[in-house]
């Protein structure tokens, strides 16, 4: 004899812990231009004071290795500067994509001397979680004098750089500091003197 | 400021740095008074851990004034007199929230090594290695303390340092190895490694209940010191360090095995099976990293369904784990860093309430000045050198 209720609990889970958990990890809008980054994070923080933040691109900088200003000249224009070990670059860059608490997707100009672009997606996150975000970086090397600095501020590769850009975001939204040791002594400053060893 | 750096392979040197600044709103500057060295620190001294830089100030167990405070600190205040946790954690993340502190997402600002080369990176501490943030330790007149509200405990005044210094780590890891390993009151705990962790998990197996706690190492001093806490002590080298030991275990446990085995002796085991020699041979020259042999012992002494809790400090692969034998007896393995921020205030409630004293495992007292040599001393004479204390002022 079967159980009226078999096929029932082999299905989805019912309970409303399961269908809670499973909404929030289900994949939300589908309209983007490309598929998020596999470079994520959990942060947690709201969704929308996640994509806030970053939508202010002002506040870009305090979190993004090497990236001294953005000066926002319009609603999707802006002025990036870079600085490398005193080299530095200027380039414009306009949002090609921007769904309010979801993503925002930029890229530089035609003709600028660095060619970047990048995206920022923003999910609700499981349970109390806050965001999950997944962050692309992309840097292309135009050849000449500016790919010494292009590598440098790519790192090892543009994950690399999208990696530790995403570590310092989620650090700065959850703590209101980034962690860093730059500026602590150690023996290897030139102002250091060994005066034992053993 | 003086510092004890690393300067490579079993070099240690007294150097003279800047003093250290607030690089961070959540800093404090803290003027070091008391500082120990690890036997984890050994670790570093001999090699072990891979991104050490020549120069990095050594140092993790550490407690001294506050003089200076960055302006996003509420909780700590310029005269606070603090004891500093080994490990480094935000206090916000999800892991910082659970009281996971040694799961910090973010105090480690090199998190990208650990990333690649473990799948995730854990909190960063203090004087171990880039791969572990790379912060500047505490042996030194002066140390930088990040997270400052999270990475503190103040201590009443009129309490003297020795006291309460191992709240910064060897204490609460003691405390929470014996915690992992899931003692039930009149259990049979045996602790690989008289160490000064191993003798803070003998005292701490008793505190949650343990009726016999039997203490295991090859140096006879070590030995009386577990004895004078309560254990009982095996000295391997007597009874032979595989079956010779198990033999000895299950017949000192009425065939069962102890119920829980705790390894706090890590990746520099030494022992004298054949895979003990194994293991030194393929670490000299590259192979492996970390030598288990206590572990390998731990794992064939457990009883069935027993835990097995590990304190001692692993960073690698090892070789002829007896994962058969684990899965045969059905145990439960415990491991990793200590949260010691979870168990710093209720620990300093037992030493105030005088359940307990860790300044008994101190055996030497020197100045900064003779810390490069304390290190070598330590290394050198196991038997005698249990724990070294800086006194940095």
């Amino acid at each position: 004899m079967t159980q009226p209720s078999t096929q029932e609990q082999t299905g989805q889970p019912k309970t409303e812990a399961g269908l809670k958990s499973q909404k929030a990890v289900r994949p939300q809008p589908t309209n983007f231009d490309k598929e998020p980054s596999k470079i994520a994070a959990t942060v947690g923080v709201p969704r929308e004071a996640a994509y806030l933040f970053f939508r202010d691109l002002e506040n870009l900088p305090s979190f993004m290795k090497d990236l001294k200003s953005i000066e926002v000249i319009s609603e999707t224009r802006s002025r990036w500067t870079v600085e490398i070990k005193g080299i530095s670059a200027t380039w414009e860059a306009e949002i090609t994509q921007d769904i309010p608490g979801e993503m925002i997707a930029w890229e530089s100009v035609e003709g600028s001397e660095i060619q970047t672009q990048g995206a920022i997606w923003f999910r609700t996150a499981p349970e109390n979680l806050g965001t999950i975000l997944n962050l692309e970086l992309e840097y292309k090397v135009p050849g000449g004098k500016l790919t010494e600095l292009v590598t440098a501020l790519s790192g090892e590769s543009p994950a690399a750089l999208a990696f530790t850009n995403l570590r310092r975001l989620k650090c700065l939204l959850e703590t209101g500091e980034i962690a860093t040791i730059e500026g602590q002594p150690s023996g290897r400053d030139q102002d250091a003197t060994l005066i034992e060893k053993h | 400021m003086k510092a004890l750096t690393w300067e490579g392979k079993q070099k240690i040197g007294l150097t003279n740095v800047r003093d250290p600044r607030i690089l961070s709103g959540g800093d404090v500057i803290v003027k070091v008074t008391t500082s120990a060295i690890c036997g984890s620190d050994l670790h570093l001294y001999d090699g072990y851990i891979p991104t050490m830089k020549k120069g990095d100030i050594l140092g993790h167990e550490t407690m001294g004034e506050v003089v200076e405070a960055g302006p996003m600190v509420k909780k700590l205040k310029v005269g606070d007199k603090i004891v500093i946790p080994f490990d480094i954690g935000c206090g916000k993340c999800h892991h910082c929230k659970e009281e996971e502190y040694a799961a910090c997402d973010n105090s480690n600002p090199n998190a990208l090594i650990p990333d690649k080369l473990y799948g995730s990176a854990g909190a960063a501490a203090f004087g171990y290695s880039h791969m572990m943030g790379g912060y500047a330790g505490g042996q030194a007149e002066y140390i930088r303390v990040p997270f400052a509200d999270t990475n503190s405990l103040v201590i009443p005044a009129g309490v003297e340092d020795d006291k309460v210094l191992f709240l910064s780590d060897i204490f609460p890891t003691g405390y929470m190895a014996a915690e992992n390993a899931n003692i039930k009151r009149g259990d049979t705990v045996a602790v690989w490694g008289a160490g000064p962790v191993g003798q803070m998990c003998i005292r701490s197996a008793f505190l949650l209940g343990a009726e016999r706690v039997i203490a295991i190492d090859h140096y006879d001093g070590r030995l009386r010191m577990a004895q004078e806490g309560g254990a009982e002590v095996i000295n391997y080298e007597d009874v032979g360090s595989y079956v010779g030991l198990v033999d000895e275990l299950k017949a000192m446990t009425g065939g069962r095995g102890p119920d829980a085995c705790i390894d706090a002796v890590g990746l520099e085991s030494h022992g004298q099976s054949v895979t003990a020699g194994i293991d030194r041979a393929k670490a000299a020259v590259g192979l492996v990293t970390d030598r288990v042999e206590a572990l390998r012992m731990a794992i064939m002494a457990c009883k069935k369904g027993g835990t097995v809790s590990m304190p001692g400090v692993y960073g690698g692969v090892a070789d002829q784990f007896p994962i058969g034998v684990a899965f045969g007896k059905g145990l439960t393995f415990k491991m990793g860093q200590t949260h010691t921020q979870r168990y710093m205030k209720p620990l300093l409630d037992l030493i105030l309430a005088d359940k307990i004293d860790p300044s008994f495992v101190i055996t030497h007292r020197v100045s900064i000045d003779q810390g490069p040599e304390a290190y070598k001393r330590f290394s050198d004479d196991k038997d005698e050198v249990i724990k070294v204390v800086l006194k940095m002022h």
